[in-house]
């Protein structure tokens, strides 16, 4: 019998396009798209190539999508990689200049990973991240998700923004996709008891959350962030249920199927202190050249500061990948071992990861997970297998309240940090609520109301607080949040007065092209 | 010309002198035919709307209370100040300038310039960084880091010393040519009028020494009390009032125990105009030893009482005092520096009387509110002229 690993990988980056550039904003979505999304689809596209088959559910947040498919972003994106590949060269020969050949050979290597990175963006993916990934949930490589509109946090949202937030990131996928989608991944696998329902609604067929929601027992905190003074948040224990997560369920009395994610899976690879990332061979995140932010150290030793580190091999970091994906299937099959004797004959793995920590976070990562991939394929007791190959008929479970962030509730988002940001997003929410608009109303009436929504969606992103509760980029997303406060505000009040000037019909013109995801709402 | 100020004080709302600064300031742009629209947070038992000589004031949110987290108090704030903002625009047609003041109000100021495309002008008071002497922990670095956006935000930042612009510049590296340095002003006829009935008992025979501010260590009054026994030998019917109330209190309580001067030290806590005015009047001489200062008001109240002052040499007060011309100046932290100027003052009438006048002389060409005020105005000119010539962000795809 063999184990089935159902790997899911999220990506998301919040909506920054055209709001700053570095060191905060669009500069976080190109770091993605080049060192994740494209090697990540050109890995997929090779093992197709030579007739190897893994398939994976990975979901594209809305305003990612709305984001890699303009043709802003696309020049953008392309400007800088030219731009890394400039200052590549110039590190390069500024090392040969001080004779110091092992950092010179370094921003070479660099040099050539972003030329490939333009190469395999322009010719092999024709400039299109979404189109390859769509061919490759053609050819059953990848099944495709989506989550909520701006990726909002959903058990602290009110109904209407609710429903907004799920029907938008169905209406988006099918633009993008041409299909409608049945997954839905719930952002920072924040569940409420009422939330299938919504989703029943809009046609999904399932949903994942963190192994404490179906199983009960101490949650597993791996998600709390980063920071120099992390949150600390005193867990509840949940009720054991003795359900598990190798098992797939139907919510209790509904037609939706929910998936929990196996914490223990999850760990090895996302753990600051027991995860592969933190290898002291592997390379260093945190440490850039002030020349070029290139990063040329490894992370030696993770308590030490960031001036000990060492320099970089990235031979010596390949070959780890090797051992660590050895280690993960070895740990996998042992996982699955266990559930057998627990009474599962054919467990089912769910390893959920954000996408972005392969490449982006975890330089080696993509390595490792190719690694895995071609492992996998040549175990005969594990398998692959997707939300859509698993069969109707399945037991049913009840779900906790539960998030996959500290503590296994809210704590992350909500919290004296973030209570106000609360009360602004409640407030704004009731006041979009009391507006009226009919399909008749004159075109300017129905823009403005649609620039309300757009701001009311984007103020609602799990990304703001999230940046306020950890203290990581913190005036970054409360100048986002104020702004798009005011933009909503300014708009509602014009909304309410009708009092359209010209001068305000060239300014809501001049936003929708700033804030423009969800272009046919 | 019409104009947005944003300030987390304003008078009742007092608690350093940011709101008697906002206050003056909008009553002389006023005078000088701006439209001045102020945002400010609710005051219990103060109406929500003023109109006071032509100035408009508007209260929203909720008061101050010291039972809320200060910063998430502050950001509900500026989320209320938007919605003031945001109808007001409506109301008047719209701003040309948003002037905010210190950190308080900075994201409304940010979030405001860039909704309605309109300059934003900043004036930092004081900075987060100058106030600890340092940033020693998480929450002093994100208020400094909101202060240095605020500044690097605005097409304009006024501050109110040379010391500053310096500060400042350093400190967010900003070119100083960006940074407008217009001093703060006195109204001398805030100073001259009395209480109808005196609260402190001031004895005749008594040489009055007189000090008023937030006692915090920065404001040097702790090297005041140190040096009182040295200025007592000297004149014994020497007495120290001290004017204001903070979180130092119980520390200087304690050293005047230790130094046996109980006696010769009154605390009158906080005092309303009239009565600070009194003591003014009364005093031979006021002390302001600031160890940090980023302008110093209290030494210009004393100018316009016209009051001997001894000031300590840092920050903004360096730059008003000449010593031995209009005041004078020591060593900040030098408590027997410190004592030996103040007898020096006591003693000599001659020097002190001459002091006095030069600087109530001063006060009249430099530090005028009308004057301030038409520079203001020229800031606002300037910023913009200069957000025009920038223009709007192109339409790109």
């Amino acid at each position: 019998m063999a184990s089935k690993l159902l790997l899911v990988l999220h990506s998301h980056i919040p909506y920054v396009k055209r709001q700053g550039r570095w060191p905060f904003g669009e500069v976080w979505l190109f770091e993605a798209m080049a060192e994740t999304y494209i090697p990540l689809l050109r890995n997929w596209n090779r093992l197709q190539e030579e007739g190897l088959s893994a398939p994976v559910t990975i979901s594209f947040s809305p305003p990612l999508l709305e984001q890699i498919r303009s043709q802003y972003i696309h020049r953008q994106f392309v400007e800088y990689l030219h731009e890394k590949e400039r200052l590549a060269l110039e590190d390069e020969r500024w090392y040969v200049s001080q004779s110091d050949h092992e950092m010179a050979q370094l921003a070479n290597y660099y040099y050539r990973f972003y030329q490939d990175i333009r190469r395999d963006y322009l010719v092999e993916l024709d400039g299109n991240i979404i189109e390859a990934a769509r061919r490759l949930q053609e050819a059953g490589q990848f099944e495709i998700i989506t989550t909520a509109a701006s990726h909002a946090y959903l058990p602290l949202l009110d109904r209407n923004s609710l429903k907004y937030q799920i029907y938008w990131a169905q209406k988006t996928y099918e633009k993008h996709f041409n299909a409608a989608p049945r997954g839905f991944w719930l952002p920072e696998c924040g569940y409420f008891q009422g939330v299938e329902d919504l989703l029943i609604r809009y046609g999904f067929k399932y949903f994942f959350v963190d192994s404490h929601a179906l199983e009960g027992g101490h949650p597993c905190s791996v998600f709390s962030g980063g920071g120099d003074e992390p949150l600390l948040v005193e867990a509840e224990p949940f009720v054991q249920t003795g359900l598990s997560t190798y098992c797939p369920y139907k919510v209790k009395n509904k037609d939706i199927m929910v998936l929990g994610r196996n914490a223990m899976v999850s760990q090895q690879v996302w753990s600051a202190d027991s995860g592969y990332p933190g290898d002291p061979r592997y390379r260093e995140f945190h440490r850039q050249s002030h020349r070029s932010g290139y990063k040329y150290w490894q992370v030696t030793d993770r308590f030490n500061s960031l001036d000990t580190k060492k320099c970089y091999n990235p031979e010596q970091a390949q070959q780890l990948t090797q051992y660590h994906a050895q280690d993960f299937i070895r740990s996998i099959m042992s996982t699955g071992h266990e559930a057998e004797a627990m009474g599962y004959p054919e467990p089912l793995i769910v390893g959920c990861y954000d996408t972005e920590l392969f490449g982006h976070w975890w330089w080696e990562g993509i390595d490792w997970l190719d690694t895995v991939m071609r492992g996998f394929i040549a175990e005969p007791e594990l398998d692959f297998t997707l939300p859509s190959q698993i069969p109707d008929e399945l037991p049913e479970a009840q779900v906790f309240e539960s998030s996959w962030g500290m503590g296994g509730k809210h704590y992350v988002w909500e919290n004296p940090e973030t209570n106000w940001m609360w009360d602004i997003i409640r407030r704004a929410n009731r006041e979009f609520e009391a507006l009226e608009i009919w399909p008749s109303a004159p075109e300017m009436r129905r823009q403005t109301y649609r620039q309300i929504l757009r701001e009311l969606i984007l103020l609602e992103s799990s990304d703001w607080l999230f940046m306020v509760s950890n203290n990581l980029t913190r005036d970054y997303a409360l100048k986002r949040f104020f702004e798009h406060y005011s933009k909503f505000t300014r708009l509602v009040s014009v909304f309410k007065s009708g009092n359209y000037t010209e001068s305000f019909l060239q300014w809501l013109n001049r936003i929708q092209l700033e804030d423009d995801l969800l272009d046919d709402l | 010309m019409k104009i947005l100020i944003l300030s987390w004080e304003y008078p009742p709302h007092m608690v350093g002198g940011l709101g008697q600064h906002v206050y003056d300031l909008s009553y002389f742009l006023a005078r000088r035919g701006v439209s001045v629209h102020i945002i400010t947070p609710r005051v219990i038992d103060v109406p929500d709307y003023e109109l006071d000589r032509g100035v408009h004031i508007r209260r929203v949110g909720r008061p101050s209370s010291e039972d809320e987290d200060f910063r998430a108090w502050t950001f509900s704030f500026n989320s209320e100040a938007i919605r003031e903002a945001v109808r007001l625009s409506a109301e008047t047609g719209g701003f040309n300038v948003i002037h905010a003041h210190d950190w308080l109000v900075a994201y409304a100021g940010r979030a405001l310039a860039k909704a309605y495309e309109i300059p934003l002008v900043s004036t930092i008071h004081a900075t987060e960084h100058g106030r600890n002497l340092g940033l020693h922990n998480r929450v002093q670095r994100e208020i400094n880091e909101i202060e240095k956006n605020l500044a690097l935000h605005a097409e304009r930042v006024i501050c109110c010393s040379e010391y500053m612009a310096q500060q400042i510049s350093c400190l967010f590296g900003m070119p100083q040519q960006e940074i407008r340095v217009i001093p703060n002003g006195v109204v001398p006829e805030q100073y001259t009028e009395l209480p109808d009935s005196v609260r402190i008992q001031i004895d005749r025979n008594e040489t009055v020494i007189f000090f008023i501010g937030r006692l915090v260590p920065e404001k040097g009054v702790y090297q005041l009390i140190q040096a009182m026994p040295e200025v007592i030998a000297a004149v014994p019917n020497a007495r120290l009032y001290i004017g204001g109330r903070g979180p130092q209190q119980e520390i200087l309580e304690t050293l005047i125990a230790k130094l046996g001067i109980k006696d010769r030290v009154v605390f009158t806590g906080f005092l309303k105009p009239h009565h600070r005015n009194y003591l003014y009047q009364q005093a031979s001489v006021a002390v302001f030893p600031s160890l940090y200062e980023p302008f110093g008001i209290v030494a210009l109240e004393a100018m316009a009482t016209k009051t001997p002052v001894i000031v300590g040499d840092t920050g903004g007060l360096a730059e008003i005092v000449r010593h031995k011309e209009n005041g004078l100046k020591v060593k900040p932290g030098d408590e027997k520096v410190l004592a030996e100027e103040i007898i020096r003052v006591l003693k000599d009438k001659e020097l002190s009387r001459r002091m006095a006048e030069n600087a109530a002389r001063e006060l009249m060409e430099t530090y005028d509110w009308n004057l301030i005020a038409a520079r203001t105005i020229e800031v606002y000119e300037e910023a913009i002229a200069r957000f025009q010539s920038r223009g709007l962000p192109p339409g790109r795809f």
